[in-house]
């Protein structure tokens, strides 16, 4: 794994708040083939604007990101709950796989139930969602994961669920994930990351303190 | 009648397409909550037609002029009134609704204001917000059928991808325009805008693109393709039995009585629509 290129690279990052506030300063990392990254801080420590930096939904932020391809799979936190197409979760999925669309393929993730995928969209519980939405971009393949949360919604059976999906994605060492999640799940067994990034330690306080 | 039917064959069956384009791609600006902003750019659309108008009346210029110059400067408008629309809706002041809606008054006072200065332009007026139908030239009707063709093969074909981007905006807060597909998206629609304002009004494109997706939103059926299957139904049929009955009845405005009809086609194919178009296996 040492003599393996990093699939995503972060030099020098440095990104503000839209009220002009300094969130992180001089952030650098190197997402390794069959790493688990997971990315924690306080509230407003620009997690989530550090995955939209990532993506290149955030423009005005200085360093470099660097993607070693284009096989990225992104789930942010849900904007809205309600969409105005009345679509079933099976559409949902189907939208974002070529060709034609395999329920078989959607339940093997183990996420949903070929029932679930009869459900439609706006009547699904908030949970529902949520895994409809992993197993999209789950679906997609890619060999770089970059989740906002994604435990958001989900019991504890569930989540035992996608911890076990996430360790397989890695377990092949070919793929890695970048991960915004909360402490206490970080810290808990099933996880497992193989690197923490605490943002409140690239703030510019803390960076100011250090020097 | 039949003799009226032969005269208006072409106006009728352009109307009928074009009705059942501007619905498919009503569904995909609903679905992005953009239904106010796409008033503000058929307003702007209409604010360049009447200044075209109101020029080109002032000398006499070919056919050809006549139309495209009010095309480009509608054309011109609308680009111009998105990309006001767009920077609005990217401040988080108020919601974005607001921003259209104030948007939407300024333009509205500004046609007004518009035909003020240019006499005998408040008829033109009067017919592009409500249109007639029956008033377009047989090659208006020819062109806004090959128009109607392309636009409805065009999402049919991309239905997937398109869909795809309007559920990422909506759900994900995605910025669809950052993409080729999302680029072309959003310059097919202005041009679809500027061209159905132009040629069959504003009432009519804006009845097309959100009456039918507001009411059949309302059925219990969960799907894609039935949702825009259905739409287009409806607006293609209104089209059609709305003209002809305002051909048989005389008295009947053309586009109020598509309009009318489309409430009622749309909430009969609601109520008859099935619950469900995907069993799981």
């Amino acid at each position: 794994m040492t003599d393996a290129l990093p699939l995503l690279v972060v030099r020098d990052l440095a990104y503000d708040a839209p009220d002009g506030r300094r969130l992180v300063a001089g952030l650098s990392y190197d997402l390794m083939p069959g790493g688990i990254v997971a990315i924690t801080g306080p509230n407003g420590t620009g997690k989530s604007s550090l995955l939209k930096i990532i993506m290149g939904e955030l423009k005005g932020a200085r360093g470099s990101v660097t993607f070693a391809n284009k096989s990225v799979g992104y789930l942010s936190q849900l904007h809205n709950r309600e969409f105005h197409i009345p679509l079933s979760l099976a559409d949902v999925l189907s939208l974002s796989v070529p060709g034609r669309f395999n329920p078989a393929a959607a339940t093997a993730l183990g996420l949903l139930t070929a029932e679930e995928l009869g459900l439609a969209w706006n009547t699904a519980s908030g949970g529902e969602r949520q895994k409809t939405l992993l197993t999209q971009v789950l679906m997609t393949q890619p060999q770089v994961l970059i989740l906002d949360e994604p435990m958001n919604h989900l019991d504890s059976v569930t989540r035992g669920k996608l911890y076990a999906v996430l360790r397989d994605f890695v377990a092949n060492g070919k793929r890695a994930i970048l991960m915004v999640c909360h402490e206490k799940l970080i810290t808990s067994d099933e996880l497992r990351p193989t690197s923490i990034i605490d943002l409140s330690q690239f703030s510019s306080q803390s960076s100011d303190s250090q020097n | 009648m039949q003799a009226l039917l032969s005269i208006y064959a072409w106006t009728i069956a352009a109307s009928t397409i074009l009705g059942s384009a501007l619905a498919l791609l009503g569904v995909q600006l609903a679905a992005r909550d953009r239904a106010m902003q796409t008033m503000c750019i058929g307003q702007g659309a209409m604010l360049g037609v009447l200044v075209g108008i109101g020029f080109f009346l002032g000398f006499e210029a070919t056919p050809a002029l006549s139309a495209a110059g009010p095309f480009a400067l509608a054309f011109a408008a609308s680009a111009l009134t998105y990309v006001v629309s767009e920077r609005l809706a990217s401040r988080h002041g108020a919601s974005t609704n607001t921003h259209f809606a104030a948007l939407f008054s300024a333009l509205l006072a500004g046609g007004y204001l518009i035909s003020a200065l240019f006499p005998a332009l408040e008829n033109h007026m009067a017919q592009r917000y409500f249109g007639d139908l029956a008033t377009i030239s047989r090659g208006e009707s020819i062109t806004a059928l090959m128009m109607g063709l392309l636009i409805f093969t065009a999402l049919c074909w991309f239905q997937r991808s398109i869909s795809r981007d309007s559920f990422a905006v909506a759900i994900l807060g995605s910025k669809a325009s950052t993409t080729p597909t999302g680029f072309l998206f959003s310059l097919g629609t202005l041009l679809s805008i500027c061209f159905c304002v132009q040629i069959v009004g504003f009432l009519f494109t804006v009845a097309c693109l959100f009456l039918p997706t507001s009411i059949l939103s309302f059925s219990r059926n969960a799907g894609l393709k039935s949702h825009l299957i259905t739409c287009a139904l409806t607006a293609g049929l209104a089209s059609l039995s709305g003209f002809t009955a305002s051909l048989w009845f005389t008295h009947l405005p053309t586009v109020p009585t598509i309009v009318a009809l489309m409430v009622v086609f749309a909430i009969l194919i609601k109520n008859l629509v099935g619950q469900r178009v995907y069993k799981p296996a």
